[in-house]
């Protein structure tokens, strides 16, 4: 997709804690050039994806958070930062300056957990990592980037991962597949890399349940992948990570799928972090009908937006525009179970709902409510149109403030 | 370009739905529900109809008074008060009057689900326990309002009125010789014909067929479960194959709410378990109580009340059954357990009326169950009585409640047993009188004012003393008659009328009962249990054996020489030439050439088999 006229850079673009600026309004930036630095260690950098003149450093719509710190920029000439694109010969590079690398090239999950990957590589010293999982499996029903991304660019990935597996020390090496992707498979097993085919259903691509998938083990509760010794990573991370340390090249762009019944051609396009959704949609030939809903990320999980002004962020994998939606009024739940049926993570979503319409939030938190993945299949299954993962996260949320306020 | 409006919708996460719904899932429980309901009215009739409407408008219109009172939402277009009434309807005998489904549609409706907190909240199934309370309150209705199917029914249990297959089962020595009676109802046919479901039975269990059609149906929807589908059969199937020794299993599958119960109550949402491992459970226990009830308590059927008493334990069953959750290790929380989970649930505080109604109710199916069953009681009240007045040991009936053939425990004939009803001074008699192969009377006995005796206290009432009736024991017809008409019985002092009346219904249905003594005649009943009439095809030697509707099989007359001696027998054979009896008729004592009749007897089927096509 070509360069638009303006740019509008979130500094909040990553779980942890905002990038701070470190630039002027009124200052000519080139592409590639740091806008943030990190705030500390759980955050991480931002870079401008055109070239040209900040206009403004103001709060603006944010996909995720509503409003936000962001940085306006004017696009005028296609000037690169001086340091980019020359190729790197990183085989000599020690683990900790690679990760130097990836942290100032601002990579994150672009998953959509957008978790800071620097982070993610440094496991403690003491743990020993066996295995590092690259996650080629969609998150999301209708989204395919990453499915272009491994038919494009499977040497890119490949390399990628095992620049991840050098920092890692990590024995094994696997890219996880969806099934019916035979193309993609044959690609990348020519780049010689261990590709495990999974079942395709959702949600897959969810870290716990992809570990579990593929090594029968669980993460136990309130501990990370790496306590058990792995490693999850998305192939467009890779990318981005093969981009950053063989090119020097920041994370400035992603491949988003466009899809919907209210976008007049879906497509998959490489868009530069900042763009409005208003210019994707008309470099998709418009809006179809009456649009009455526009999500940012996947159908099950994404999140629905009140203007198309907002900007792309990093961990936004699609973007589906929504005519037809469902809407019906809530029923009285019946007990019928397809809930818990449907939960990936062996909750009780009926019996959750019921502790906490009882505003027994202590009991929701014993079965388990911060478990739950947020990956909507018990709405999506319910016959009495509860907004079952509404509730969830609303308690999510009082739990963790609760908990933070005991910190402080 | 600007066809986006000002406001787009913002929603939590997912956005998209699988367009499930509780009205679709009514609908088509509705649906697959639909088969039976028509074979229903093609075989019991406009009645059957009648009873499913009234049932089903009144369901709605009770749940639509009783949102209006408690000034709550009023919800009859999700369909579940529809749904509720036409379950009901089909657990109930086709043959019930009107109020029955409209006080059974009320207390589903009000009591068991809407005093319970509405759909969702009930703890029992509300059209399960709608029968169950009409069952316990009005035993008799709900246990004899049958009505037989006009397409037909099952061959030779149709003799015995006002009973289902299972009721039969229950105690098959009332209705005649139990070997003889098991065979019949474990034979290949009946079962099938069970299976097709041409048999009597409640408004919607009779067709095995139509119900399993429409079970898949939902299975294929998912908008049942097939773990408590797989679960209650598996576990019945099991125990049923294990303990029941006296007839072919499968009868049980067949007969009965059974296969209503396994596809449509148990799998019922609300009541059942929501965890996986619950609903095995849950299944199994179905099965278990569902066995136990009917093999080893005084009733004939048990699935209402198994269903029941499970959805009493379904809070406890999720309790105990939860998954475990991603990334912890199982726990049980049995220490967590009270018996409050019997009757909460979380979102509801039970009120102190919740808990006295589950404990009452429960008591009462617990009661209902350990007192005997009315029709058997009847039955077996019936048997004592008419041992009472002939000495034998088994009853078969030739005229259904009017006439009984008196055999002995080796299938020898002892006489007849019949009743009369004389009208006598205030109105019938009721006369039970046994009669002996000789013709003489063996015993009489009259029954009481619950059988409708109404005579004058003091006077007409003294024909029931054993002075009275005693005077008829070893007289033949010619001499039952007053003495001043030319008898042998004194009349009661005062009450000539009444006595007369005694001798003449006695005397009257001597004469023409007679010729069921006449050995050959009383034979073709012992020979082939189940026919009602003999229809002759060659005169005095074979004969169709006939129901009501269907033609049975043929009963003939054979002999055999065996030296000089002539052994004559008669014997039957059904549709598929299986021998339904034989009897040797001369000599009378036993012979040793059993087998040589054996033979002669299938020489004889081979030949009039073809008077069957």
């Amino acid at each position: 997709m070509p360069t638009p006229k303006i740019v509008y850079i979130h500094f909040s673009q990553h779980q942890g804690r905002p990038a701070q600026p470190i630039v002027r309004v009124g200052e000519k930036v080139k592409i590639g050039t740091k806008l943030g630095e990190p705030d500390g260690e759980f955050s991480a950098s931002i870079h401008s994806s055109v070239a040209g003149r900040i206009v403004s450093i103001e709060e603006y719509p944010h996909p995720v958070l509503g409003k936000d710190l962001c940085c306006i920029i004017e696009s005028s000439e296609d000037e690169w930062q001086e340091d980019i694109r020359e190729i790197r010969n990183y085989e000599n590079l020690t683990r900790k300056e690679l990760v130097e690398i990836i942290r100032d090239k601002g990579i994150v999950g672009l998953g959509g957990g957008m978790f800071p990957t620097h982070i993610k590589i440094s496991p403690p010293p003491d743990k020993r990592m066996e295995l590092l999982i690259i996650n080629g499996c969609e998150s999301e029903p209708l989204l395919a980037s990453d499915y272009r991304l491994m038919m494009d660019f499977p040497e890119g990935i490949v390399e990628g991962a095992k620049i991840y597996q050098k920092i890692l020390g990590a024995n094994r090496l696997i890219l996880a597949i969806q099934k019916g992707k035979s193309e993609v498979k044959d690609r990348l097993k020519k780049e010689g890399i261990e590709v495990v085919v999974l079942k395709n259903y959702f949600p897959m691509g969810a870290e716990k349940l992809l570990i579990k998938t593929i090594t029968k083990r669980e993460i136990p509760q309130n501990l990370l992948p790496w306590d058990i010794g792995c490693i999850v990573l998305n192939v467009a991370t890779c990318y981005a990570g093969y981009q950053a340390v063989k090119f020097n090249k920041p994370l400035i762009e992603r491949v988003i799928t466009v899809a919907g019944d209210g976008v007049c051609q879906s497509k998959i396009l490489r868009v530069k972090i900042g763009t409005r959704i208003k210019e994707i949609i008309d470099y998709c030939g418009g809006y179809k009908e009456r649009v009455n809903k526009i999500v940012m990320g996947g159908p099950m999980t994404g999140i629905s937006q009140f203007t198309d002004s907002v900007p792309i962020i990093k961990g936004i994998s699609g973007l589906i525009i929504l005519s037809r939606i469902f809407q019906a009024s809530q029923r009285v739940c019946v007990r019928c179970g397809s809930c818990v049926d449907s939960c990936p993570m062996g909750l009780l979503p009926v019996e959750i709902y019921k502790a906490l319409m009882a505003k027994d939030i202590e009991k929701a938190k014993d079965l388990g409510v911060l478990t739950c993945l947020e990956c909507g299949l018990c709405t999506y299954y319910c016959p009495s149109h509860i907004p079952l993962v509404h509730y969830f996260k609303l308690a999510r949320y009082k739990l963790r403030r609760i908990q933070s306020q005991i910190y402080e | 370009m600007n066809k986006v409006k000002k406001l787009l919708i913002v929603s939590s996460s997912p956005h998209i739905h699988s367009q499930k719904s509780v009205e679709k899932a009514m609908n088509l429980v509705k649906i697959a529900l639909l088969p039976q309901l028509i074979y229903s009215f093609l075989t019991f009739g406009i009645r059957a109809l009648i009873v499913v409407l009234l049932s089903v408008l009144s369901a709605i219109f009770f749940e639509f008074i009783i949102q209006y009172i408690l000034s709550k939402e009023i919800t009859i277009t999700d369909g579940s008060a529809g749904l509720t009434g036409l379950l009901l309807a089909f657990t109930l005998p086709p043959g019930v009057p009107f109020w029955i489904p409209i006080l059974g549609s009320a207390f589903s409706i009000i009591v068991v689900k809407q005093l319970f907190g509405g759909i969702g909240c009930n703890i029992f199934n509300p059209a399960l326990a709608g029968r169950a309370f009409l069952t316990i309150f009005f035993p008799a209705i709900m246990s004899t309002a049958w009505i037989k199917p006009v397409l037909g029914t099952l061959s030779g249990i149709d003799t015995i009125t006002s009973a289902t297959p299972l009721t039969v089962l229950k105690n098959p020595e009332v209705y005649g010789n139990p070997e003889v009676i098991l065979n019949l109802l474990g034979n290949r046919k009946t079962i099938f014909t069970l299976f097709l479901g041409n048999v009597g039975g409640s408004i919607g269990e009779t067709s095995s067929l139509l119900i399993l059609i429409g079970g898949i149906f939902l299975l294929l929807n998912s908008l049942t479960d097939y773990r408590i589908v797989i679960g209650y059969t598996g576990s019945f199937l099991i125990l049923v194959f294990l303990f029941e020794r006296r007839i072919n299993p499968l009868f049980h599958l067949f007969s009965g709410g059974l296969l209503l119960g396994i596809f449509f109550m148990a799998t019922d949402w609300v009541t059942s378990p929501v965890t996986k491992m619950g609903r095995w459970i849950f299944g199994a226990g179905c099965g278990i109580l569902t066995i136990v009830f009917r093999l080893w308590t005084k009733h004939p059927e048990g699935v209402c009340f198994a269903i029941l008493l499970m959805n009493l334990i379904t809070p406890l069953i999720d309790q105990v059954t939860k998954p475990r959750i991603y990334g912890t290790k199982r726990s049980f929380g049995w220490e967590k357990i009270s018996l409050n989970y019997l009757w909460e649930v979380p979102m509801l505080k039970r009120s102190i009326f919740h808990k006295i109604f589950v404990v009452l109710f429960t008591a009462s199916i617990i009661y209902h169950l350990a007192i005997p069953h009315l029709v058997i009681a009847q039955k077996k009240g019936e048997v004592r009585n008419l041992k009472g007045v002939i000495d034998a040991t088994q009853f078969p009936p030739v005229v259904p409640e009017t006439l009984w053939l008196a055999l002995d425990s080796l299938n020898n004939l002892k006489g007849i047993v019949f009743k009369s009803y004389p009208n006598g001074y205030g109105g019938a008699i009721p006369i039970t009188a046994g009669v002996d192969t000789q013709g003489r009377i063996t015993g009489i006995s009259i029954g009481g004012e619950e059988e409708g005796f109404n005579e004058t206290e003091g006077l007409g009432s003294r024909v029931r003393e054993p002075s009275f009736t005693k005077q008829f024991i070893g007289k033949s017809a010619m001499e039952i008659n007053l003495k001043k008409d030319g008898g042998e019985i004194d009349a009661i002092t005062g009450a000539t009328i009444s006595s007369s009346a005694v001798c003449k219904g006695i005397r009257e249905s001597m004469k023409s009962y007679a010729i069921y003594l006449t050995y050959a005649e009383a034979m073709k009943f012992i020979v082939f249990p189940g026919a009602m009439k003999f229809f002759s095809i060659i005169k005095d030697t074979l004969w169709y054996a006939v129901s009501n509707y269907d033609t049975l099989g043929i009963v003939f007359y054979g002999k055999v020489i065996d030296g000089n001696d002539t052994v004559k027998f008669i014997a039957g054979f059904d549709k598929n030439e299986k021998i339904t009896g034989l009897k040797i008729i001369f000599p009378q004592e036993e012979t040793d050439i059993k087998k040589r009749i054996m033979d002669k007897v299938k020489n004889y089927t081979k030949i009039y088999k073809r008077y069957l096509e």
